[in-house]
């Protein structure tokens, strides 16, 4: 058996398993210290430094590290907001791999070898109008806690911040709780909506093009968020996933946004989308051995970043149903 | 193709961490990571092709911030939109735009008091502002067989024990602020173009 990955404003099993791993994992205690963490990797990665408070971390928090690492990390040649996890084509592999980890730690820590992470489907809240959109199922003291300000309320409220991004940089801070602005940005009144998804699942649409950046078109620029034709007077607007992130707002804005399981939500969403285009287009990856201008870090068969788990390839994720499907691909 | 599949254990899920990471860029050649931008100054390149002439645009912008160096720098999109990296998922119409969402999400303080000092390898000297900087310290080589990581002899602090005497890594925050202005300041920004290649110091 493997996971089914379901609909968390749908399914209050997949709900309830979820928010119990991820309470869990925020308390669990890591081991390491933050001056730990220090001296462990500035020797194999250089200029890298965390700030501030010098306190234990626990298992969540080192997934909030490995990102904003990974996030720092270039990709040469370089080019704007392209690193070894976002801004080119290794941005769905990579965190197709990080969702991965953080699921089997939730399997681990709720003893429930078939959980799930739940994805966010924010095209229905996207059909919403926007004045509604912070207020769906998806929030609230029964679900994900407080859509805006301090997270204090439902079972979320427990969760604590530890490490933070402040400018590029990586604090370490004392405890608070969860912190959000949904909805309240006046650049980005709505989510994406069902034709947005349609749009990016367009036929005929190849996974990543030359120059492998933010301006190339294809499946995983358009699904990540950084271009949209169809809008061409919001140029650089935040679509897709990166809309996502920004109408959360909060701790869903620096690269320390996996602080949010709504990070999670998301993420899954759009690896819900690209499996309905590799189950459509087959499993495939581009660039490919003949491509020209493959930026280093990111071919078929390169190692990605990895801190925790086991490192993979992006051919090694190609396929995920060694370990989970979708409940719908629609 | 398919995942390979580990048994989530504890031991296996840190062997990664503790062997410092996989799939990093080689240290000798990568720079660091997050160097673009350095006292305030931060450089994008956008190049096109357009009837078989080749476009290159250098954009240099030099910000501060209540007359402090903004941290981290700005990069131009070939759309010409204004991202910074410290806000992944922006992209904004101006460099003025940019900022002033920089203040928002960040403010001008650090959010702690930085206890964790200098590095293995790197020892605190006073800087001109009257702060301590970490730098590299050339009596500690890195990889050379002799230095156990896990112990270093630099005074800065010990493993697992905050040191509040120790000396402190200066903080180049996104905006410090030594003066209670309370507007900030407008960034200088200007674009110019220039023949030569451009490097950024390894960032990405």
């Amino acid at each position: 058996m493997t996971a089914v990955r379901a609909n968390i404003q749908t399914s209050d099993t997949a709900r309830a398993r979820f928010v119990e791993g991820v309470v869990a994992l925020n308390a669990e205690p890591s081991g390491y210290t933050t001056s730990q963490l220090n001296q462990l990797l500035s020797p194999s990665v250089p200029g890298f430094r965390l700030y501030g408070v010098d306190q234990p971390l626990t298992t969540w928090d080192l997934f909030v590290l490995w990102h904003f690492l990974a996030m720092q990390m270039p990709s040469t040649p370089a080019r704007p907001m392209r690193n070894l996890a976002h801004g080119g084509p290794i941005f769905l592999p990579w965190h197709r791999m990080y969702l991965l980890r953080l699921e089997q730690q939730i399997q681990r820590v709720t003893g429930d070898a078939e959980a799930g992470l739940p994805y966010w489907d924010w095209t229905a809240d996207g059909g919403l109008p926007t004045d509604q959109q912070h207020a769906s199922s998806l929030w609230g003291e029964a679900a994900l806690g407080d859509a805006r300000g301090d997270v204090v309320s439902g079972p979320l409220a427990a969760m604590r911040v530890r490490l933070v991004g402040y400018g590029t940089q990586l604090w370490s801070v004392a405890p608070r709780p969860l912190q959000r602005q949904a909805g309240t940005d006046p650049d980005v009144p709505g989510l994406p909506t069902a034709e947005d998804a349609k749009w990016v699942l367009e036929d005929g649409l190849g996974y990543d093009s030359v120059p492998w950046d933010v301006s190339s078109d294809g499946f995983r620029n358009r699904v990540e968020g950084w271009l949209d034709p169809r809008r061409p007077g919001q140029a650089g607007a935040p679509q897709m996933h990166n809309r996502v992130h920004v109408w959360v707002g909060g701790d869903m804005g620096p690269g320390s946004s996996p602080n949010d399981p709504l990070f999670y939500l998301n993420h899954c969403n759009v690896d819900r989308l690209w499996e309905a285009w590799l189950s459509r287009r087959g499993r495939s990856y581009a660039p490919g051995a003949g491509d020209d201008q493959v930026p280093t870090g990111q071919g078929l068969n390169d190692t990605m970043v990895t801190l925790l788990g086991e490192p993979l390839t992006p051919a090694q994720t190609l396929d995920p149903s060694a370990w989970y499907s979708y409940d719908s691909l629609a | 193709m398919s995942f390979t599949r580990d048994d989530g254990a504890a031991a296996d899920f840190t062997a990664a961490l503790r062997a410092g990471g996989y799939g990093l860029p080689d240290p000798a050649t990568a720079g660091h990571g997050h160097a673009h931008g350095t006292d305030g100054v931060s450089s994008s390149v956008r190049t096109a092709v357009h009837k078989g002439h080749e476009i290159r645009i250098e954009t240099t912008y030099k910000i501060t911030i209540d007359g402090r160096p903004l941290e981290g720098g700005l990069e131009v999109l070939d759309n010409g939109a204004v991202h910074y990296h410290g806000l992944p998922q922006y992209a904004l119409p101006s460099a003025i735009d940019m900022c002033k969402r920089v203040l928002d999400y960040f403010g001008t303080e650090p959010p702690a008091v930085d206890q964790l000092g200098c590095l293995v390898g790197e020892h605190g000297e006073h800087c001109g502002d009257g702060t301590t900087c970490c730098v590299d310290d050339p009596a500690h080589q890195h990889g050379d067989g002799g230095h156990e990581h896990g112990r270093h002899e630099h005074g800065a602090h010990q493993h697992g024990a905050p040191q509040p005497d120790a000396p402190q890594a200066q903080s180049p925050a996104p905006a410090p602020a030594p003066t209670p202005a309370p507007t900030p300041a407008p960034p200088h920004e200007h674009g110019r173009e220039h023949g030569h290649d451009h490097q950024h110091g390894g960032g990405h």
